[in-house]
């Protein structure tokens, strides 16, 4: 069989990196070296933080999450004693709650039974149908536990009597003239069960984190400067003559860029191993999670070509490279997580591809969850790759050019 | 013999400024075409479209009548760029492999192909030795046994020997002469006049875009107004009586003193020395020495161009 042009131009880049010991660095003594810094600087580290509950409507199908969910939030934002302890946010879904939960965005989580709807009903119409037990679900990290406490207190208060009453309140609000007097006319027995169930089925550890978080950052400063072998090229004329035996450009780059990408996906799963056989870090399912790693280093190597066809000489690039990279690294929460950053910053975070990459492992490590919980995640880093690509495709030419 | 590489007008422009206009040459097999122009002239354009690098504007460029647009011209057509085009990571062998790959040769032949090449250059026995560690001269020569690696029709050559000494150069250009006398048809660049006086069978003379003339160096030359001339330098440094002598003969056109020499130009090379010397004996000139100097492509090309060759 006869391999196309572009393997052997792989092969080659594959070999001169082989040759300048960029391969063994890059690849092997870099990730070994970041995962082992990182895992130990960052195995204890936790972060204190105030009381921040997050509510959702166990029934809530859209973003909206229902009457229930707002009234139950404004009721508990409006009394005075609850906000000295704790604040109120709401969440679209049970599955968003749990990962805010996760990713450290709130402390604890209360869903509203499901049946939020089936109380309305029988408020508004005959107790006979009136469910006879309610079940609210806790949401506790086991990192939490003052969270936790906080939220079954909230909806145990008063036998639990009282936080059923203002779900239903808040429920009827808009749909009959006396809320509170429709009300009284409906007691269920035994309002209240708590289940508390953990947000998620495994922890997130701060060395996990700062793992995959490093990785990142090793990657962007590694891989990011491989188009360079580019300009080198241009430099040697050896461009000039793959271009005089008919060679294509994008022969020339797909070759580079996939040697890039192998040698940045040997680095972060050299990473991967290293800190779960030696540190016992979980990163996730191992398929989904393949997935997340390519992405990543796709983004990178995208990156790469696009800075090396914008600028103008190869210390513009050098340059370039190295102010890009810091930006990503500080904006999208490699060294400070989203969740501990102030809420500005934390949307800016996912104006970031590292900050989605960030966003989608974090969804993985702490769940077993399959391709579908990070196809956002995907999707983004997915159109953030073609925009880079768009880019490098448009200058690129220039710069391969006699 | 008819010619293998043709070039047919060949115009290239960047945006306003024209680069290229109506460059046309052709070489024949065994032939060394010299091409000269200073820094600027459009050169390295002009080798880009005869390469198939860079798309003319119009003109054509056909290897055996197939247009250079086409992979197989390309395969019959070997480049030498001016910079060493080479793999410092790799060995000499790796290269030539890596290169020949390219050009689509594959397993033995290869293989076969690549030893040739480095015998022809004189580097056979470097093959598995990094080419970082080559000097300067063997890097230069492995840069030509690139280009050899398929076997070529057409080989380009742009300023094979800048920057090596003069040994080295003098292998380079016996190489050279040898891949002509192979069969190869060979487009030779550069600054260097005496080589390319010494090398090459034709000439072309770029400036500005556009060829200034073109064809054998005999023909350049007498096509040129400079002339052939005597130098003569005397014990005394009095040339003023001999000057008047000197006049009286026919094939002198002028003369004149420079820096305690006496310059005699006359209007062809076929000037009898022994007339001369016969002259300056009547003068009473006693002559310490006699230097007889033709004109050079130097001087042909400051004539026609208005510009030293390295500007």
């Amino acid at each position: 069989m006869i391999m196309p042009r572009v393997l052997y131009v792989m092969a080659n880049e594959l070999r001169a990196r082989r040759r300048d010991h960029t391969l063994l660095v890059i690849a092997f003594v870099g990730p070994l070296l970041f995962a082992t810094i990182t895992s130990l600087a960052f195995a204890g580290l936790t972060v204190a933080r105030p009381v921040r509950l997050v509510v959702v409507d166990g029934s809530a199908t859209s973003a909206a999450g229902g009457p229930a969910r707002a009234g139950v939030v404004a009721s508990l934002r409006s009394d005075p004693r609850m906000r000295q302890i704790a604040t109120v946010d709401g969440a679209a879904t049970e599955q968003e709650a749990r990962r805010r939960i996760l990713d450290n965005e709130a402390d604890a989580g209360i869903v509203l039974p499901a049946g939020a709807g089936g109380l309305t009903q029988a408020a508004g119409g005959s107790p006979a149908t009136a469910p006879r037990n309610v079940t609210v679900t806790v949401l506790e990290s086991e990192r939490k536990p003052v969270a936790a406490g906080v939220a079954e207190a909230v909806v145990q208060y008063g036998g639990g009597r009282l936080f059923v009453d203002q779900v239903v309140i808040a429920t009827l609000r808009g749909t009959v003239d006396d809320p509170a007097a429709t009300l009284r006319g409906f007691h269920p027995h035994n309002p209240v069960s708590l289940v508390d169930v953990p947000a998620s089925a495994r922890l997130l550890r701060s060395a996990t984190y700062y793992g995959f978080s490093m990785a990142i950052v090793l990657l962007l400063f590694s891989v990011t400067p491989m188009a360079k072998s580019l300009w080198e090229d241009r430099r040697s004329n050896a461009l000039r003559r793959l271009l005089s035996m008919g060679v294509g450009r994008g022969t020339i780059v797909a070759g580079k860029a996939l040697v890039a990408q192998l040698i940045g996906m040997v680095s972060v799963a050299a990473v991967w191993v290293t800190t779960r056989l030696v540190f016992g870090s979980h990163w996730g399912p191992p398929a989904p999670l393949l997935l997340l790693i390519a992405a990543t280093v796709g983004v990178a190597v995208a990156l790469s070509f696009a800075i090396a066809a914008l600028v103008r000489t190869e210390e513009q690039m050098d340059g370039l490279t190295a102010l890009v990279t810091f930006l990503l690294v500080l904006l999208g929460g490699n060294f400070v997580p989203p969740a501990a950053m102030p809420p500005a910053m934390r949307d800016i975070s996912l104006f970031t591809p590292n900050g989605w990459e960030l966003r989608g492992f974090v969804d993985l490590a702490t769940t077993n969850g399959g391709v579908g919980l990070i196809l956002t995640p995907l999707v983004v880093l997915l159109a953030v790759i073609g925009v880079l690509w768009l880019i490098a495709a448009a200058r690129l030419r220039t710069l391969m050019s006699p | 013999m008819s010619a293998v590489l043709v070039a047919d007008r060949l115009v290239k422009s960047y945006r306003s400024v024209r680069a290229v206009h109506e460059i046309s040459l052709e070489v024949a097999p065994g032939e060394i075409y010299g091409l000269l122009g200073p820094n600027g002239a459009g050169k390295t354009t002009t080798l880009s479209m005869i390469t198939g690098i860079l798309r003319p504007d119009s003109g054509s460029v056909h290897i055996d009548g197939v247009s250079i647009t086409r992979a197989r011209a390309r395969g019959r057509l070997g480049l030498v760029p001016q910079e060493i085009a080479l793999y410092p990571e790799l060995t000499a062998l790796e290269n030539l492999h890596f290169f020949g790959h390219m050009q689509g040769r594959r397993g033995r032949d290869l293989q076969r192909r690549a030893l040739d090449a480095l015998a022809v250059v004189g580097l056979a026995g470097h093959a598995k030795k990094r080419t970082a560690t080559f000097s300067g001269g063997m890097k230069r020569r492995l840069n030509i046994a690139v280009a050899l690696v398929h076997s070529p029709d057409v080989i380009v050559l742009d300023e094979p020997t800048a920057g090596v000494d003069s040994q080295s150069r003098n292998a380079i250009l016996d190489q050279v002469r040898q891949l002509a006398d192979a069969g190869a048809a060979v487009v030779f660049a550069s600054h260097y006049m005496d080589e390319v006086q010494r090398l090459c069978d034709r000439i072309g003379i770029i400036d500005g875009g556009e060829m200034v003339v073109t064809g054998t160096v005999s023909e350049i030359l007498a096509k040129a107004v400079a002339r052939p001339r005597f130098v003569l330098t005397a014990d005394d440094r009095q040339y003023s009586e001999l000057e008047d002598s000197l006049r009286t003969l026919a094939e002198v056109v002028e003369t004149s003193v420079v820096r305690d020499e006496l310059h005699v130009l006359v209007s062809d090379s076929s000037v009898n020395v022994t007339s001369l010397l016969h002259v300056a004996e009547i003068a009473n000139v006693p002559l310490r020495g006699l230097q007889f100097i033709r004109p050079t492509l130097e001087d042909v090309f400051l004539e026609l161009t208005g510009k030293a060759l390295r500007e």
